[in-house]
């Protein structure tokens, strides 16, 4: 039966089975060959999964995200942060940067990030010297920023299958988040020190004041996000809420750039969406369970603890696997069906869950921009009408960086913790 | 045929687009509600996981009319077309005969709790509810893949849409 378990899903899963039929169809051959369950056991946990407050964090925040890059508020902070760094000598691409990062703290979503951002910053960065082969590394990994940067989709599906805080796991990955952002900085600043910057964006103090003035309404979506949850106001979900008729009213009622029609077009994209992710959610639970039940992660603890492997070289090869496995697989999808698997082996390392949490987040969004699958690659593509080959090899300097990051965020608990204990106490 | 099925399409995503806004309505009325004059709906949190219990299984049902439900696309780069679409057809197959399996053990579930009249705890909301979603979900979700499967034998394809992107 192990077996079964083990190989079944991997099968439907390199096949190309739709990922809820994976879990589905594997969970139900093996329950009905080798258990015995009353079947209507599968509808009920499929609804149960599903039965948790927090989850409706994941449609909250993919809606607030949705309408505030159709709504003109990611064009006012990609003009706001030109309108200081433009001028500067490598200052397009710190704009893109400090954008992507504004841009994830509103929305949760890495590839919406790669296509919000990357259709204002790819023709500037052209005109303004940079080549083809380095903006388009640079737009399709400044995107996987948004998912370690709260709000966060990833953490929030992580957060309700291993029962660890939302609010603490998004306030580890502020930390994180500008790391990458730091790293890819300085990288930025020592590859454009042979450029003569752009005239294009003067510095002004009255365009930089007039900038602000237009994009405070934009600014402040990170603030009734984050703001709201750690002051204690709302939870994630409710701060979700709260965020997306703040979203409304804004791009509605104050920049006027989205109207009903829109809205409904939104909504329904939103819902879509939602239902792609939280189908795999409802199927998992029934995974889940058929892996509790049949001891495999228990197994799996005892096999991988009793190889006398130190914790050190352990997280070297967890994240080794997580990256192969980022390769192939979307975030979404292997950060449910990893969770319940991984879970019971980081407790027995004794490493905090919401530092894993943290690592996993960072670890599975360079899967986002890794070749040969990475989404955020094929949004890039399909955007910028660019070879795959070019945007590969301006990938290289950019998944060494989240390297880079990556090791410290694994190594260095404090840099996630200090925020999220901060939260938690 | 055609006509019949973006009727179904329509309605579908009328009910899904009506659900999502309610559930962000009464969110947003709640908070008011707890923070502004001390009376928080107490049945929201069961009414907007009920209402999304329905718009996630209607809306899997629609992506699935697309295509376009996340999966692992490594065979796509590899198999010639006629291979590719004698898998597709496979997958759909599987897909009806799991979907029935699961529509089967919703209906009885459905059956029990509206025997029992089992209501959920804080709302009382009759279970048969957010059961119900599996049911017609799953139902669906059969019949798009039924939908596909002739659509991928006949060769008659509607074209397909750009779909959204997953975070």
């Amino acid at each position: 039966m192990t077996w079964l378990i083990a190989l079944l899903p991997l099968l439907l899963l390199a096949l190309g089975f739709p990922i809820y039929v994976v879990l589905l169809a594997s969970t139900s051959t093996i329950a009905m060959i080798y258990m015995d369950i009353p079947l209507t056991l599968v509808p009920q946990v499929m609804f149960g999964s599903l039965d948790k407050f927090t989850l409706l964090a994941v449609p909250f925040f993919i809606f607030a995200g949705e309408i505030m890059s159709e709504g003109g508020i990611s064009r006012r902070i990609v003009e706001w942060l030109l309108s200081m760094v433009g001028r500067l000598r490598g200052g397009l691409a710190y704009a893109t940067i400090g954008a992507s990062e504004f841009f994830g703290a509103v929305s949760g979503s890495s590839p919406a990030t790669v296509a919000a951002i990357g259709k204002l910053m790819y023709p500037a960065l052209l005109r303004g010297g940079y080549s083809d082969r380095f903006s388009l590394g640079l737009i399709t990994s400044s995107g996987a920023v948004a998912s370690v940067m709260p709000p966060s989709i990833v953490m929030i599906l992580y957060g309700a299958a291993s029962e660890q805080s939302v609010a603490a796991l998004f306030a580890g990955g502020v930390v994180p988040a500008l790391l990458i952002g730091a790293l890819t900085v300085s990288y930025i600043g020592w590859a454009s020190r042979r450029q003569t910057p752009s005239d294009e964006h003067r510095l002004a103090l009255p365009l930089v004041w007039q900038a602000t003035r237009d994009a405070v309404w934009a600014l402040g979506t990170p603030i009734v996000i984050l703001g709201g949850i750690y002051l204690g106001i709302f939870s994630p979900t409710e701060a979700a809420g709260v965020a997306s008729v703040y979203g409304i009213f804004v791009t509605m009622a104050i920049y006027r750039e989205v109207d009903i029609a829109g809205l409904w077009r939104i909504t329904l994209n939103s819902a879509l969406l939602t239902s792609q992710i939280l189908i795999i959610v409802a199927a998992s639970g029934v995974f889940s369970w058929l892996l509790t039940v049949s001891g495999i992660p228990q197994a799996l603890v005892q096999i991988l603890g009793g190889s006398a492997q130190t914790t050190w070289t352990m997280l070297l090869l967890v994240n080794v696997f997580l990256l192969i496995v980022g390769c192939f697989v979307d975030p979404v999808s292997a950060i449910i069906i990893l969770t319940p698997l991984l879970v019971p082996l980081m407790q027995s390392l004794g490493v905090d869950l919401v530092h894993f949490g943290i690592f996993l987040t960072v670890n599975l969004s360079i899967g986002m921009f890794t070749p040969p699958f990475g989404l955020n690659i094929f949004v890039s593509q399909a955007l910028f009408k660019a070879p795959l080959p070019t945007i590969y090899r301006g990938l290289v300097p950019f998944i060494v960086l989240q390297l880079i990051a990556l090791a410290v965020v694994t190594y260095v608990p404090e840099v996630s913790l200090t925020l999220a204990d901060l939260v938690r106490k | 045929m055609r006509v019949v099925l973006n009727i179904l399409e329509h309605l579908m995503a009328a009910v899904i687009g009506c659900g999502f806004l309610f559930a962000l309505a009464l969110n947003f009325a709640n908070v008011v509600g707890r923070y502004v004059f001390h009376a928080p709906i107490y049945w929201a949190e069961e009414a907007m996981i009920f209402t999304f219990a329905w718009c996630v299984f209607l809306g899997a049902a629609l992506v699935a009319l697309r295509s376009n439900h996340l999966r692992v696309e490594l065979l796509d780069w590899v198999l010639p077309e006629k291979a590719r679409r004698a898998l597709a057809i496979l997958i759909h197959l599987v897909t009806i005969a799991l979907m029935i399996f699961v529509a089967w053990h919703a209906w009885s579930l459905v059956e029990m709790v509206e025997r029992v009249q089992q209501t959920s705890i804080v709302g009382e909301i009759p279970m048969t509810v957010p059961y119900g979603a599996v049911l017609v979900g799953s139902t669906l979700l059969a019949f798009a893949s039924l939908v596909r499967t002739i659509e991928l034998i006949t060769g008659i394809e509607k074209p397909s849409e750009p779909g959204p992107l997953p975070p």
